[in-house]
């Protein structure tokens, strides 16, 4: 298997995969096709992408995934290789580290000394036993702490800071790692919807994804909805469901949730995600008055219902509820809002005798419409709106792997930037009547700040060296 | 209001700060140079004061919130992370120079959230949706790490133009104690993209809990989401690049520009090009 270059495949593929340069291609391939996904719309309809694309862009498009892009097979597989490099170059360490620490506890000789980055050197005229204590408070000052060795000619003193800073590396990876692994958890879980009228209960909610229905175990009720507004706005404040969780038809909690503050229940979470009202569902009350009567009698209805006045075989239908009744330009009728701005009804009325005849009404216009000749007069009395709650359903496994996970890579992160093993050496040799002394010291990273630390530490042994005793 | 007399003031002393910086890049003169400093202090007084008072005053309405929640208070409050993470970085490394950069951007960003027509000042109340404690850690952490790479980016830009310079001379400037020297330049571009990459990560953290909490889901695609995430894919490039395999000085600073561009489109625009969730931020 072996090539030119004397390496096998798989080490050519092993030394690939480990690459920090596969890592930066990665997550720059990544961010470019992020872009891409910000830019096309996700998920949105037919309809809206006929609207935006020419047909056959909109077939590319459809074809090569760019349309559910966080779901396509590529986008899949570049998460894959994304993982498989971060486990790759996070077992490749291993040995480094390894080798670090144990290299940890070996005094380095002279020369080695004096190949560091920070290294200074001086000549003491004198070193009488009393500066030992000095040497190890000025070193203490520095990191803290500060041990004595004795070699065979000289005499170590040394300390050392953080070495747990190269496990920064590790937790940040793993963390990585845990959000992934949580991601891929929470695939197990669904997120659906439901939709309650006040008072109706249900067991069921429709997955997004799938449009298929998911059986919760338990029924959910919503006992009511409310909506609130600002005074001084007319902006909602708040959206409030009242919803009660029964098992085999006993109660076992109410909730009043909203936005922001959902109905958690046997790890399936319940958020207030939207509401309305159904037209069809409105109790209205309407006033009828016959042609030539002072007499006006009232009448409980919902749309579609039917009733004969009293009296007569007059017949009338309730035709279309609208809440916010508005023309086109071509006259058709349609609701500007969900909203009760301008609420109106449509009356059929079919009489015993002569033409049947269809009119509006409105509850906030009395008077219009209101044709001379007909036979009776209605009035828009009061409605009810009957509202229904939006419930988001989310069942995620997953979501506290993923917290952990990134707590995991803030920690790592934190260590990284902000802790740095940093050690030092004063070695100090006895040499023709005079004493040779070598401070150096090494940082695995920001070495500016160190190095700047370490001038100020060499300026106190050089004086503690000078004092005279 | 009050409070919006204040942030008036705010915004004519950056401007003011903003002049001064440029001419002390040519005075270069201490005394001068201290002044200026107080004057920076003397606008983030006022500001906080001002910030401070617009959330008083939105309790006064009835509203109650913290000023995070439209693009007026969004652009004042970044401003204000912004000057107090320049401080920062001006009292640890004792130069000035990086006013100059910073400040135009401040100047612009309290200018235009004042004058501009898109802009509107009203407090307003808080849709359902931001009605969270998290909405303060979530934004705030972001604008720190936005206001980090700002500095970031200005410390990039002095750092090409003086590599430049160099090049063009042939010889290294004398360090004449004025301008920052190359090294400590690029020591500021890496710590501050170090600090903003933190908080960004945080920032997209808190974001995830809060949208768990409200929306359902902890990562939706969204296009500000997605743009956030972008821009952290970017900065996670750069430091990878430079820890493994020694990215610095120049190649640094052009990946730090970049890095700020698409800050930049995240805080703005992903709101005029794009639409999403965030779409009231």
């Amino acid at each position: 298997m072996a090539n030119k270059s004397g390496k096998t495949i798989f080490a050519r593929i092993w030394g690939f995969l480990i690459s920090v340069r596969l890592t930066i291609i990665l997550l720059i391939g990544l961010s470019a096709v992020c872009i891409i996904g910000t830019v096309v719309p996700q998920n949105a309809s037919t309809h809206e992408y006929q609207r935006i694309y020419s047909p056959s862009t909109y077939s590319f498009l459809k074809n090569a995934g760019f349309l559910d892009m966080y779901n396509a097979w590529w986008f899949t597989l570049l998460m894959g290789a994304f993982t498989v490099n971060l486990i790759a170059c996070t077992l490749n360490r291993i040995p480094r580290t390894r080798k670090r620490m144990s290299r940890a506890n070996t005094l380095p000789d002279r020369a080695s000394l004096e190949s560091m980055a920070c290294c200074t050197k001086f000549t003491f005229k004198q070193n009488p036993p009393e500066k030992k204590q000095h040497f190890i408070d000025a070193l203490k000052g520095f990191l803290g702490n500060a041990k004595e060795q004795t070699a065979e000619t000289c005499t170590y003193y040394s300390a050392e800071k953080g070495s747990f800073s190269y496990f920064a590396f590790y937790l940040t990876h793993l963390g990585v790692l845990i959000i992934i692994a949580g991601t891929l958890l929470g695939t197990l879980g669904f997120q659906g919807y439901m939709q309650l009228y006040e008072g109706e209960q249900s067991g069921t909610a429709i997955v997004r994804k799938t449009r298929e229905t998911q059986i919760l175990g338990f029924d959910i009720r919503c006992d009511k909805f409310e909506v609130t507004f600002y005074d001084r706005a007319r902006m909602p404040k708040d959206y409030k469901s009242t919803l009660t969780v029964l098992e085999d038809g006993e109660e076992v909690l109410t909730k009043i949730i909203e936005v922001n503050d959902p109905l958690i229940y046997k790890g399936m979470y319940f958020y207030q995600s939207s509401y309305g009202m159904s037209p069809n569902k409105a109790k209205l009350t309407l006033g009828v008055t016959a042609q030539g009567s002072e007499k006006s009698m009232h009448q409980h209805v919902t749309t579609g219902e039917r009733f004969t006045i009293e009296g007569t075989q007059d017949v009338v239908q309730v035709g279309r509820f609208i809440p916010d009744f508005s023309m086109d330009g071509k006259g058709h009728v349609f609701s500007r809002s969900d909203q009760p701005n301008n609420p109106a009804v449509q009356m059929q009325v079919t009489p015993a005798e002569g033409k049947p005849y269809t009119t509006w009404i409105f509850a906030k216009f009395p008077d219009v419409h209101q044709k001379p000749g007909q036979k009776y007069t209605f009035a828009f009395l009061q409605f009810q709106p009957v509202y229904y709650t939006g419930l988001q359903v989310t069942k995620d496994p997953g979501v506290w792997t993923v917290w952990i996970g990134c707590f995991v890579m803030l920690l790592g992160m934190y260590m990284a930037f902000f802790m740095s093993h940093r050690r030092i050496w004063l070695r100090i040799e006895e040499k023709d009547g005079y004493w040779e002394a070598v401070l150096a010291g090494t940082v695995n990273r920001n070495p500016i700040d160190f190095s700047k630390d370490f001038s100020k530490l060499s300026e106190q042994i050089r004086t503690i060296g000078k004092e005279k005793c | 209001m009050l409070s919006s007399t204040f942030l008036g003031i705010t915004t004519f002393t950056y401007l003011l700060c903003m002049t001064l910086y440029f001419s002390y890049l040519f005075f270069r003169n201490k005394t001068f140079g201290k002044i200026l400093t107080i004057l920076v202090f003397f606008g983030l007084a006022v500001h906080t004061i001002g910030l401070g008072l617009r959330w008083y005053e939105s309790y006064e309405i009835g509203y109650g919130h913290i000023p995070l929640s439209n693009l007026y208070e969004a652009l004042v409050s970044l401003s204000w992370t912004t000057v107090i993470f320049y401080l920062v970085i001006e009292f640890r490394y004792k130069i000035r120079q990086l006013g100059s950069l910073v400040f135009p951007f401040i100047s612009i960003a309290m200018a235009y959230a004042s004058l501009s027509p898109n802009v509107n000042s009203e407090i307003q109340p808080l849709i359902p949706a931001l009605q969270s404690n998290w909405l303060t850690y979530h934004v705030l952490t972001c604008f720190l790490g936005y206001s980090a790479f700002a500095v970031s980016f200005g410390a990039s830009i002095v750092y090409l133009a003086k590599s430049k310079k160099e090049a063009t001379k042939k010889v290294q400037e004398p360090a004449d104690g004025f301008m920052p020297s190359l090294d400590t330049l690029d020591d500021i571009i890496y710590k501050s993209i170090a600090i903003g990459f933190l908080l960004l990560g945080i920032g997209i953290i808190t974001g995830a809990i809060w949208a768990n909490y409200a929306w359902g889901s902890y990562w939706s695609w969204d296009p500000k989401e997605t743009w956030s995430l972008i821009t952290w894919l970017i900065y996670a490039a750069f430091i990878h690049a430079r820890i493994t395999r020694g990215w610095r000085g120049k190649r640094a600073a052009v990946i730090s520009i970049i890095g700020f561009c698409c800050v930049l489109f995240t805080f703005l625009g992903v709101n005029y090009l794009l639409s999403g969730l965030h779409s009231y931020a």
